[in-house]
């Protein structure tokens, strides 16, 4: 990013960098957008407390604020031990320096964390049981392509940059295929668009998988040299019949076998998998599932081909350096938290810090999360602006933006390093999340060297080459630092404990407790769950592209070029339910109730509604009211899109 | 895109020989990045943009395609705006850019009514009427517009004066029309994809019948 | 009513008043009657080239409007105003004098005339679809039916001429195209769901029935004072419903129109 700053230091002008190659000098409506969020008048410029009536926040200075956030956490500490105390970070404004609030919590005797994630944990692990690594192959290499295979992803809307590749391969007489329930952006620029049943990808990766292997199109070299398991997993194969297939996932069955011989022909063939097919209980073997038909017709180390999920070869920088962990340790995991905090004992959580997160609109049973966050002795929130979570606490500190402290970036989509300048100065009375853990360290009398003076000096040792001379070519341009090459795996040595593609994976079984062979287990609530009698419609909460989730959305500007919200329900599961297009509708299951306006939509698949996730502004509905606190089968992530829901009229 | 479907009646005829916008129907995913830049590179920060983004079968019909028109002012070879002006406050430049001189508005408006684009955009503050420049002091500057520049999948580009020499660029498609002849200068290129082209060239028949 | 046409409706309605007074006078009045109706059009067209100031954002910039007569529409309408407005005063001045010249009236009567016509012209813009067609003619044809019947309102004489009733015949005429026109239209049905676009028929009925009809009839029961106020009320709603009907015609506009069609594909495919 380019940023121009005024005679008053203030950002007017943020343009592409023309040196990043991933973007190729370009940027998204959320980049551009930061000329306006960061001196938006909603900014936090100093820290708020509570007022004493319970009513909205006071000004109160960062001293005061300090000091009494000491007091209350040593005495909590006192009273119930260090674990008492919940540190939840989210990856809002995400950059190394993040992890040294682990300085400050080690040296306090430790806290209760999370571990998972609620974005993409199944996947990663699905794809490093099966390849070793979570790497794929350059982004520019797309344009090789001759087949692209996007399932379960929409990167017209959440990854711009990669869609103008997949158009460049398709401009240079690619096929495009996209795999996704709703009709999309990207869907509607494919040459076939595919809507199974959510949650059946499995079915339909192994009726693939079936139909490439019956018609003798798997590539027998390369799986011969580089596959373990694959006789097991041939034998599996054999209850995918293309009929039952086609009955599990909803999809024609004269067109999975045209997916599936396109896919086993054409050479090569890049399939990109998004983290929308892996939010649910069976995500881990769903995507295994997936994730094997590169390898099975022989498209891994091949440019223009690959298995595409993330690519975490620019995650090369050394650990933080930090003090020895503490004997006291909890975690609970993410997509669990407002049921940890109901019931977590000796001890009970009694206080929260929340950093660069919003939990209480983003997590899985977000209304009961944030009773239960209420309900706490001390609640902290650090962030740019309030949020639905920043409401419940008793001191909201103001974050830094990017632009206001130095950092060193990582990506999950290309191999680049990226230098994060320090452009202005935070405004108001901001400090970066470094400089408040420092002054609340020595607030305890701790150790406060762990919070580097020197950024530079103190970033540049986080380098895997730790030198002057690669920091200054870092603040230059994005680098590749991994020494990979562009072509993942072209050196067809993997990782794994086979060495090979692990077709049968004895880790997935002796870590997750999983069958060692992918195969397709039905959700619990998916398209053939009983509760279905009663909650008939599988509910999608899916990301749109004005947003980071919850981020973004107070912006006049971003409010000026979003798609009107609403629930999008095909005409005809409306019909008989009496809902007319923008009549306000109820959208309901045990766990909760949301009423919005519907959208009635022909191009989503019957049986399936839609509302788009991260609204929690003015009205926006509550959609994580409706989540069940699911684990995904590996990895600890979030089941948001295992979620039956009823719609009626209201 | 091939150039044959290009040629219906509409794709062939008189060609604006200035400067202006091709959008390719294809790419444009309606994102809005356009419109920031636009804003942010002429300071329109707390007013209405310039540009704007008007899709066409948001709801997603399946008799339809999908697409995003992202539209400004079209620097007409025969400007509603400049022939209506009272005070002469258009200028057509030579490179065919429409311009429109700040200091001569009246605030009259008239430009608002005639242009049939909606391009000019009162300011109710200033007192007077404003519209996109093609980023004419870029342009001066051997730069592209600043819309152009952001346009995150290549949908937007800027064609030079003296471009449409080929048959591939359309004049007219459904849902951009020149009800009053004046000859905007945006061109488009339809949508790509078997599923998208298909459904593009119906409704473009749809529309013509 | 649109953003911005309050001070439209008013400078129009005053101003084709007066120059509907003027010129129907210099066709059809009475010779030696003129001057009353001079002042009165001179007043009505000063007063609406005043009210017409109200609008604009530059107030002060009023004058570089002359940069553009011969060449804007606008700048010929703000110029015919003037001149019909003078020409209409010096009439006024020569009778009030006691020497009513002819040939100024008519050259007051041509130049309203003129005026009226330039009004119509400047809404004759690509932009707007309900201002096409005939409705260049209404300014015109509207101002003489509301003079022609507004000069009786003073002579007691009963009856209606000939001359009277082939304006008002003319106007429901043009007007009946427009009326035809904007009925007929199709328009997307966000700019459908206005208030003014679904109660069209009727704003534009009452539009014929208050400067038209009624008028005529009331001009032959003899109650010429309330035929002149009818036709007057009815000029008013006429400038109304003229703006509050406007229809932007814009890239929305047409792209709403695309939408409704694939409807219709998709419900008979």
């Amino acid at each position: 990013m380019l940023v121009s700053l005024d005679e008053r230091d203030r950002i007017v002008a943020i343009e592409g960098d023309p040196e990043n190659p991933a973007t190729g000098g370009r940027v998204c409506l959320k980049g551009l957008a930061y000329a306006q969020r960061q001196s938006d008048p909603a900014r936090l410029l100093a820290p708020l407390r509570r007022r004493r009536d319970g009513r909205g926040f006071e000004p109160v200075g960062w001293d005061e604020a300090l000091e009494e956030i000491a007091r209350r956490l040593v005495r909590l500490r006192d009273e119930s031990g260090p674990l008492a105390a919940l540190y939840y970070e989210g990856s809002g404004s995400h950059g190394a320096l993040g992890g040294l609030a682990e300085a400050f919590w080690r040296q306090f005797g430790g806290c209760t964390r999370t571990h998972g994630d609620l974005c993409w944990p199944a996947g990663l692990e699905a794809t490093r049981l099966t390849y070793g690594a979570n790497l794929h192959n350059h982004p520019r290499l797309t344009v090789e392509s001759r087949l692209v295979v996007v399932w379960g992803h929409n990167p017209a809307e959440t990854n711009v940059h990669q869609w103008r590749l997949i158009l460049d391969a398709q401009s240079r007489g690619a096929r495009l295929v996209v795999i996704d329930p709703r009709r999309t952006d990207s869907t509607d620029a494919a040459d076939l668009h595919v809507q199974p049943k959510p949650g059946t990808d499995a079915a339909l990766a192994l009726g693939i998988a079936r139909i490439v292997v019956d018609e003798g199109l798997e590539d027998a070299a390369m799986l011969r040299a580089h596959a373990h398991g694959f006789a097991q997993y041939r034998a599996r194969l054999a209850d995918y019949p293309v009929q039952r297939v086609a009955e599990i996932t909803g999809v024609g069955a004269s067109t999975v076998r045209e997916l599936a011989l396109e896919y086993g022909r054409v050479k090569p063939a890049l399939l990109i998998a998004g983290f929308g097919l892996q939010r649910h209980h069976h995500a881990g073997q769903a995507m295994r599932a997936v994730a094997l038909l590169p390898a099975l017709t022989g498209n891994v180390g091949v440019p223009g081909g690959g298995w595409q999920y993330a690519n975490l070869a620019s995650h090369c920088l050394r650990p933080l350096p930090l003090p020895p962990e503490p004997p006291a340790r909890r975690s609970v995991p993410v997509s669990r938290l407002a049921a940890s905090l109901e019931t977590l004992d000796a001890p009970p959580i009694r206080a929260a810090w929340i950093e660069r997160a919003n939990p209480g609109s983003q997590n899985p049973a977000a209304p009961r999360l944030r009773r239960a966050l209420e309900a706490l002795d001390l609640v902290v929130v650090v962030d740019q602006f309030m949020t639905p979570t920043a409401e419940l606490a008793h001191f909201v500190l103001p974050a830094k933006t990017l632009f206001e402290e130095e950092d060193l970036v990582t990506a999950y989509w290309h191999p680049y390093l990226q230098w994060r300048a320090r452009i202005v100065e935070p405004p108001g009375t901001v400090r970066p999340e470094t400089e408040i853990w420092r002054a609340l360290s020595q607030r305890l009398g701790l150790d406060t060297s762990w919070f580097p003076g020197d950024r530079e000096a103190f970033l540049r040792g986080l380098l895997p080459e730790p030198s002057e001379a690669r920091l200054d070519e870092l603040k230059k341009r994005p680098m590749d630092l991994s020494g990979l090459g562009d072509v993942a795996f072209a050196d067809r040595r993997f990782p794994t404990p086979s060495g090979k593609i692990e077709f049968a994976s004895d880790q997935a079984a002796e870590r997750w407790g999983v069958d060692r062979i992918p195969g397709y287990v039905a959700l619990g609530e998916g398209s053939e769950s009983p509760l279905r009698s009663r909650f008939p419609l599988q509910l999608l909460s899916c990301k749109t592209r004005e947003r980071i989730h919850s981020q973004f959305g107070s912006l006049a500007w971003v409010r000026g070029v979003e798609r009107p919200h609403a629930l999008d329900i095909h005409p005809d599961d409306a019909g008989p339910r009496g809902v007319q297009d923008g009549a306000r509708v109820a959208v309901w299951n045990e766990r909760g109730r949301i009423e919005l306006r519907a959208r009635l939509t022909p191009g989503i698949r019957p049986g399936v509604v839609h509302v788009l996730e991260g609204r929690c502004h003015e009205g926006d509905p509550d959609v994580n009211a409706l989540v069940a606190e699911g684990v995904t089968d590996m990895n600890h992530g979030a089941t948001f899109y295992e979620c039956l829901v009823e719609v009626a009229p209201v | 895109m091939s150039g044959e479907h290009a040629g219906s009646a509409a794709g062939r005829g008189a060609r604006s020989p200035g400067a202006g916008f091709t959008l390719d129907l294809h790419r444009c995913v309606g994102c809005g990045a356009c419109v920031l830049a636009c804003r942010i590179e002429n300071g329109r920060t707390g007013t209405a943009p310039w540009r704007r983004v008007v899709p066409v079968n948001l709801v997603r019909r399946l008799a339809g395609p999908t697409y995003f028109l992202s539209v400004a002012c079209h620097h007409c070879d025969k400007p509603a705006c400049l022939a209506g002006c009272p005070s002469r406050a258009y200028e057509k430049r030579a490179d065919g850019v429409v311009l429109h001189h700040a200091e001569r508005c009246l605030g009259c408006r008239y430009c608002e009514m005639a242009c049939p684009f909606g391009a000019p955009q009162y300011d109710r503050d200033r007192g007077i009427v404003s519209k996109c420049t093609l980023c004419a002091p870029r342009l001066d500057d051997g730069r592209l517009p600043a819309c152009v520049t952001a346009c995150p999948t290549g949908a937007l580009q800027l064609a030079p004066p003296g471009r449409d020499t080929g048959g591939e660029a359309l004049r007219d498609v459904p849902g951009f029309v020149d009800p009053a002849g004046c000859g905007p200068s945006l061109r488009f290129r339809a949508p790509a994809g078997a599923r998208r082209e298909q459904l593009f060239r119906a409704l473009q028949e749809a529309m013509a019948r | 009513m649109k953003d911005g046409h309050g001070p439209l409706v008013a400078f129009t309605s005053l101003a084709i008043a007066g120059a509907g007074l003027v010129a129907a006078d210099a066709a059809v009045g009475a010779p030696g009657e003129s001057t009353g109706f001079a002042a009165a059009g001179a007043v009505l067209m000063g007063a609406g080239i005043a009210v017409s100031l109200v609008h604009l954002g530059q107030k002060r910039r009023a004058g570089l409007a002359a940069r553009g007569v011969g060449r804007s529409a606008l700048s010929n309408e703000a110029a015919a105003a003037i001149v019909a407005a003078l020409a209409a005063a010096a009439a006024a001045l020569f009778g009030a004098a006691g020497r009513p010249n002819a040939a100024v009236s008519a050259v007051a009567g041509l130049a309203s005339a003129a005026f009226l016509l330039s009004i119509g012209l400047v809404y004759r813009v690509g932009g707007q679809r309900t201002w096409r067609g005939f409705t260049v003619a209404t300014p015109l044809t509207g101002g003489l039916a509301f003079g022609a019947v507004t000069l009786h309102a003073s002579s007691a004489a009963g009856g209606i001429p000939a001359e009277t009733l082939l304006v008002v015949a003319v106007d429901t005429l043009v007007f009946s195209r427009r009326w035809r026109d904007i009925v007929a239209m199709r328009v997307p049905a966000a700019v459908g769901t206005d208030v003014w676009w679904r109660r069209r028929a009727q704003a534009l009925g009452a539009r014929f029935f208050l400067l038209d009809a009624l008028p005529v009839f009331l001009l032959a029961t003899g109650a010429a004072r309330t035929a002149a106020i009818c036709a007057a009320a009815g000029l008013v709603v006429d400038r109304v419903a003229f703006y509050a009907l406007a229809v932007q015609h814009t890239t929305e506009f047409e792209a709403a129109l695309v939408e409704e069609r694939l409807g219709r594909m998709e419900t008979n495919p």
